[in-house]
């Protein structure tokens, strides 16, 4: 498949990272697109498997848009990419997104298996989760190819697999490319894949380095180092070998190189060695100084300014003493939950709002943290709405009431209210103020017998990783998109795909769990022993006016809610 | 450092018991670099966890630091002298900035607060992350969250540092930094076990191990193991680039007056 991109432009927060992109990736050719983080090369590879739209430009395939199943994506990581009980199931999914008629499925899936090299009768009843690394991306490349597309488009494909199971997948993508299929690889393991590579494409600082034959990358190593990159490091030997008489061209893999040099009648070595490498050499590490690439790449810059920005902007809540914070949460909570009627909620709300403002949490931070719950509620507020027995609107054999209706709305507010409280709370704080004033508040509970600090420490955890469960969640919800259907806003999450999230969704969060209980074992952290906070709790007079304040706005909310 | 000899361990699945180290014997001197290898499930992850009191082995001795781990006090207590950094840059930071994170560790050590807060500025000066000390986690590079976990054994002053496969989710610029900094610490004292699939820093370890379901096929001299031992392409490993120029030179017979295993080395050959 031909892609053809011009003019490309891509934001994200208002950041530029894409500008300008032409290109022009003949078919059948393998590509590999390379970049230091940060270079819009992520960016770049999900415009092209169509799973973002460019602000600006257009991405042309086979000179028109891509049909449905035409184009397929791998992600880096395959546990958030595999849902299905069975290596079966996981192929049938895609291929049954992209509406491919029931008795053809089986043979699609039989010869992807086949050719990722995961033979159906051995694989094809086994879980996805119990595979091994290896098998896992194999797996998801027969997922990813299995309806046939013309263009296979990989992140990272090597990143993490052991010598052997990089060098049989590289194997295997070879293969493909030998079958006629179009790729695009997105990598920095360049001594693996610019050998195989037809054309290359260097990103650098959101935009096009360098777009050309493969080749020109192993001859002219500054390509790289000019886009901050290091050369493979056969390109690097190369170059020395060369400067030394001992190779006569530049070679474009390590089997040229070893081939060229085996060919070569070796001159005779210099007369006297150099006597103080003959020693085993304390760990010398690789890179010629000419070849190396500048330190310190823009990656990274931009976003620092802005942290230091947004941080000296919600000083004022971070001043708060915790306990008063976590006092007008709880006091907050209660009083929602107490409300019955839309008065005394839309009150709250306009309250939450306004604090949510003050504190000046960045507007993209509170969208993408939102997104999610206010598709689910509001595909809970539709079903709450719909009824079979005394319908006031009807769809078919379903009607919609009204009551239900009003009912389901004033739920899914006060849920909202209820994350929206609990969001301002953990903006606001970090996570040792936050376990201190928990770890304060509970303490009575000591003398129950309750481990109050495993607690605390527990609650102030769980909640640090609510942004990182939501950022799996996008990632999985991406990685079924590029299955085939493109879904938007609540078709998102019907019942169905909601089932296929919740598995890998656990796995993840469960796998971090585990990870992050050894961690806090393996720091030496005892309970039992006397302890030093780093984070003290002191109150203020500031902090005595904010209570007021939240015995005040508790008080009314509770007396409009009690009389309306 | 350690002495482990003829170490067992086992899991229980089900009735049955699955051993995943099976008579480990392996001793790691003070101040040494050691580089541990071999293919996923072959029981490394499961080794080093052992060495800090993570895991309990079944059979067979071992101490670490001068402490017997049988004992379970001492399992404890040897978190002071061995610390480990995980693979996963995000599963690893309980706090939610760096100066939190370090703090963590601290707290359990009976310091003053003064003593604390200075040992904090110093080890997030020796990584390099004075200036992100407030920064939200999330914020962080992966290789600034690997270097915010070294930050971390520093300031519990351990002698020794595990790290494991902390390269492997890093993009190449992250990859140096922290190899530089765990070389820079090696070279102030203290101890490192290197765990690693990666040719190019096996071949920069002066002493590899290798693993292989749950035993050690090989443990010494780095240049041995590529250049003798027929270990390398029994085990499927593409060596690395120096080494496989080195095999062909010294198969044509040219004189070498050391064998490469690096670029370095290599450029000194030359």
């Amino acid at each position: 498949m031909r892609i053809q991109a011009n003019h490309v432009f891509f934001s994200y927060d208002r950041l530029p990272v894409l500008t300008d992109i032409n290109l022009d990736i003949r078919e059948g050719t393998l590509t590999v697109l390379c970049g230091v983080t940060g270079s819009g090369k992520s960016t770049l590879l999900r415009l092209l498997s169509g799973l973002a739209e460019p602000a600006a430009g257009t991405i042309l395939l086979d000179g028109g848009q891509a049909a449905a199943g035409n184009v397929s994506m791998v992600f880096q990581q395959p546990e958030t990419q595999l849902f299905a009980g069975s290596v079966h199931q996981e192929l049938e999914y895609g291929l049954a997104e992209r509406g491919v008629p029931g008795p053809q499925r089986l043979e699609l899936i039989r010869s992807a298996l086949a050719r990722v090299g995961l033979p159906y009768d051995e694989f094809g009843g086994r879980s996805p989760f119990l595979l091994s690394g290896g098998e896992k991306r194999r797996l998801c490349i027969a997922a990813a190819i299995a309806s046939l597309p013309g263009l296979l488009v990989l992140d990272e494909p090597t990143a993490g697999l052991d010598p052997q199971a990089a060098g049989s997948l590289l194997e295997l993508l070879h293969g493909l490319r030998r079958s006629g299929l179009t790729l695009v690889i997105g990598t920095h393991d360049l001594d693996s894949f610019l050998p195989i590579a037809d054309e290359a494409i260097v990103m650098s600082q959101g935009a096009v380095h360098y777009s050309g034959p493969a080749s020109t990358l192993s001859a002219d190593p500054l390509v790289l180092t000019g886009a901050g990159l290091e050369p493979p490091a056969y390109s690097r030997l190369g170059h020395r070998l060369r400067q030394r008489g001992l190779l006569a061209e530049l070679p474009d893999s390590l089997d040229s190189l070893l081939a060229a040099l085996a060919e070569q009648p070796l001159p005779a070595p210099p007369e006297e060695a150099p006597p103080a490498s003959v020693q085993i050499p304390r760990l010398s590490w690789s890179g010629g100084e000419n070849l190396l690439p500048a330190k310190g790449n823009m990656a990274g810059r931009s976003s620092a300014a802005t942290d230091i920005q947004t941080a000296s902007a919600r000083k004022p809540w971070q001043r708060l003493d915790p306990r008063v914070k976590w006092l007008g949460m709880v006091l907050g909570t209660l009083a929602v939950l107490g409300m019955q009627a839309l008065l005394p909620l839309l009150l709250a709300s306009g309250l939450i709002t306004g604090l949510m403002l003050s504190a000046r949490i960045p507007w993209q931070r509170t969208i993408r943290f939102f997104r999610p719950f206010l598709l689910m509620f509001l595909f809970l507020w539709l079903l709450s709405a719909l009824t079979w027995s005394s319908p006031d609107y009807k769809l078919g054999p379903v009607g919609l009431s009204l009551a239900g209706m009003e009912r389901g709305g004033l739920n899914v507010l006060r849920f909202l209210l209820l994350v929206a409280l609990g969001f301002l709370f953990t903006e606001t704080t970090t996570g040792a103020p936050l376990r201190e004033a928990l770890e304060w508040g509970i303490a009575p509970l000591k003398k129950l017998g309750i481990r109050t600090r495993n607690w605390s420490l527990a609650v102030s955890v769980t909640l640090q990783f609510v942004p990182w469960i939501l950022d799996k969640l996008a990632q999985l919800q991406l990685a079924l998109n590029s299955r085939g259907r493109k879904a938007r806003g609540m078709a998102r999450y019907t019942p169905r795909q909601v089932a296929l999230l919740i598995v890998p969704l656990l796995i993840l969060v469960i796998g971090m769990g585990d990870e992050l209980a050894t961690a806090v074992e393996s720091r030496g952290y005892d309970p039992t022993k006397e302890r030093t906070p780093a984070y003290l709790l002191s109150w203020q007079n500031r902090d005595t006016l904010v209570m007021l304040c939240i015995l005040l706005a508790a008080a009314l909310l509770w007396t409009v809610s009690r009389f309306s | 450092m350690i002495r482990a000899e003829q170490l067992t361990l086992s899991y229980r699945d089900g009735q049955r018991r699955l051993p995943v180290l099976k008579g480990i014997s392996i001793h790691i001197n003070r101040g040494e670099w050691v580089a541990l290898t071999g293919a996923n499930g072959c029981g490394k992850s499961s080794l080093i966890r052992t060495f800090n009191g993570l895991k309990i082995p079944t059979g067979g001795s071992l101490s670490a630091a001068g402490l017997d781990l049988r004992s379970p006090g001492n399992r404890t207590a040897v978190k002071q002298h061995i610390q480990l950094v995980f693979q996963n840059p995000e599963a690893q930071t309980i706090g939610s900035t760096p100066f939190e994170d370090i703090a963590f560790g601290l707290e359990n050590r009976g310091l003053s607060r003064e003593a604390m807060l200075a040992q904090i500025e110093k080890v997030l000066h020796q990584v390099g992350l004075t200036h992100k000390a407030e920064a939200d986690v999330a914020t962080l590079s992966g290789g600034e969250r690997q270097r915010l976990a070294v930050a971390c054994c520093l300031a519990l002053e351990t002698e020794m540092i595990i790290f494991d496969e902390v390269t492997s989710m890093l993009d190449p610029a992250g990859r140096r930094d922290i190899l530089e900094l765990a070389r820079k610490l090696w070279e102030q004292g203290t101890t490192v076990l290197w765990v690693t699939q990666r040719m190019e820093e096996l071949a920069e370890s002066p002493r590899v191990a290798v693993m292989s379901q749950g035993k050690i096929l090989y443990d010494g001299d780095t240049r041995t193991l590529f250049y003798s031992s027929g270990l390398p392409d029994a085990l499927g490993w593409p060596s690395a680039p120096a080494v496989r120029i080195g095999q062909l030179l010294q198969a044509k017979g040219w004189p070498l007056h050391s064998l490469p295993l690096t670029e370095k080395d290599l450029e000194a050959v030359l």
